[in-house]
């Protein structure tokens, strides 16, 4: 007998039955669920309180856009990641998620007014998105810690990115402040600085969560 | 070509069925399973790696990845793909860890080393305090399998040899003493 199949013997005889984990587009519907009710909440509670929303704009929507894509791509980078055998999924993933940035880059400058107008509290925005991030970066941590992914750092990476992404669409879209650097600053850049900061959190999350989420 | 393709994809809706009852605990069909796939992995290896001499020990370790991750199979995808990824992944770590070790490794100086008890010439880096207790703490089983391979860094083979054991068995000693270091150095096992 050769020494795989001795493995192999044992492996088959200590063998347990397994909770699957759930299937791609689930995790994808939660996640995106779980920062529609973030975001809903951040644009929602202020306007059943009585204050105004202004309606968004035609570059808001497109920039609103991009930071759909840039979510999508992003999301579907990190999920394809965390399992074997979903290349394609990650190419489709990469493409988006390169489209989305680009776009949202692309349209930070195209600005209104005054460019430096509200340069300060880009940092309050950004923050703001980071804060609605958690929503989503949570229920993908929870999934990512129960697959087993190649690259864990990768895959958080990614996640992180999409989910401050989606954090970033709602305040984007309810911020009154007009000029190009706090776009920049406070929106479009906010998906990649805050990005790096929740991807440290959810790395140093990760070991945790994941041997959680094995022993029980 | 495509009958080639064919040919190839043809026993994979018969290893989609026999992974989804290893899922659900069925001893029998894994063993079938994996016992089915290991010439393809060795092939699949062997070609990916170019190092003859390492086939059989990543093959070994696609195995045992394929065991950690078999909760990540979806009922209804084609097996294939998510094995060889596995497959795939398991040559990217061996050739990292082979890269690694040779920006590492310089040659020792002769005050450097030392003899062991069998006569061979071993390194004499030091372990953390806290690494030793754990070794320490290893049934004498795991300690020995983990001390060959990681300390000494024998080969799989010339290790199991040196025990009196198979490779497999050998393999499968390690895998539980690094998941026990694991858990006595702060993480916790599988």
């Amino acid at each position: 007998m050769s020494r795989h199949e001795t493995l192999i013997r044992e492996l088959a005889r200590d063998l347990r039955p397994v909770v699957r984990l759930p299937r791609l587009r689930s995790i994808a519907a939660a996640t995106a669920g779980a920062a529609g009710l973030a975001a809903g909440l951040y644009v929602g509670v202020p306007v059943l309180l009585g204050g105004a929303v202004e309606a968004p704009g035609r570059l808001d929507v497109m920039i609103g856009s991009s930071h759909i894509v840039l979510a999508a791509g992003a999301f579907l980078l990190a999920l394809a990641s965390a399992v074997p055998g979903r290349r394609t999924l990650e190419r489709v993933g990469v493409a988006g998620a390169c489209l989305g940035a680009a776009l949202v880059l692309l349209f930070a400058p195209a600005v209104r007014d005054s460019a430096l107008a509200g340069l300060g509290s880009g940092a309050v925005c950004a923050l703001k998105a980071t804060l609605l991030a958690l929503v989503p970066a949570a229920v993908l941590l929870r999934f990512v810690a129960a697959a087993e992914p190649f690259s864990p750092s990768r895959t958080l990476l990614f996640g992180a990115v999409g989910a401050l992404s989606l954090g970033a669409l709602p305040v984007h879209l309810a911020c009154p402040i007009e000029g190009s650097l706090h776009w920049l600053v406070g929106h479009s850049l906010a998906p990649l600085i805050g990005g790096v900061l929740l991807f440290v959190a959810l790395r140093l999350l990760y070991r945790p969560v994941a041997d959680l989420s094995r022993s029980g | 070509m495509s009958e080639r393709r064919d040919s190839r994809r043809a026993p994979e809706p018969e290893w989609a069925g026999l992974m989804e009852a290893a899922q659900a605990g069925d001893g029998v069909a894994y063993e079938r399973l994996l016992l089915a796939v290991l010439p393809v992995l060795r092939q699949l290896v062997s070609v990916r790696l170019g190092d003859p001499s390492s086939v059989e020990d990543v093959v070994q370790n696609v195995l045992l990845s394929i065991h950690r991750a078999r909760h990540t199979y979806q009922p209804g995808r084609p097996f294939g793909p998510w094995m060889r990824a596995i497959a795939r992944n398991a040559v990217v770590d061996c050739q990292r860890q082979r890269s690694g070790r040779l920006r590492r490794e310089r040659p020792l100086s002769e005050a450097e080393k030392v003899e062991d008890k069998s006569g061979a010439t071993v390194s004499a880096a030091p372990l953390s305090s806290s690494m030793r207790r754990a070794l320490e703490a290893l049934p004498p089983g795991q300690r020995q399998a983990v001390e060959l391979i990681h300390l000494r860094e024998l080969s799989v083979s010339e290790a199991a040899e040196r025990v009196g054991i198979t490779p497999g068995a050998l393999k499968v000693r390690a895998h539980r003493g690094y998941r026990a270091l694991r858990a006595l150095l702060g993480g916790t096992g599988e």
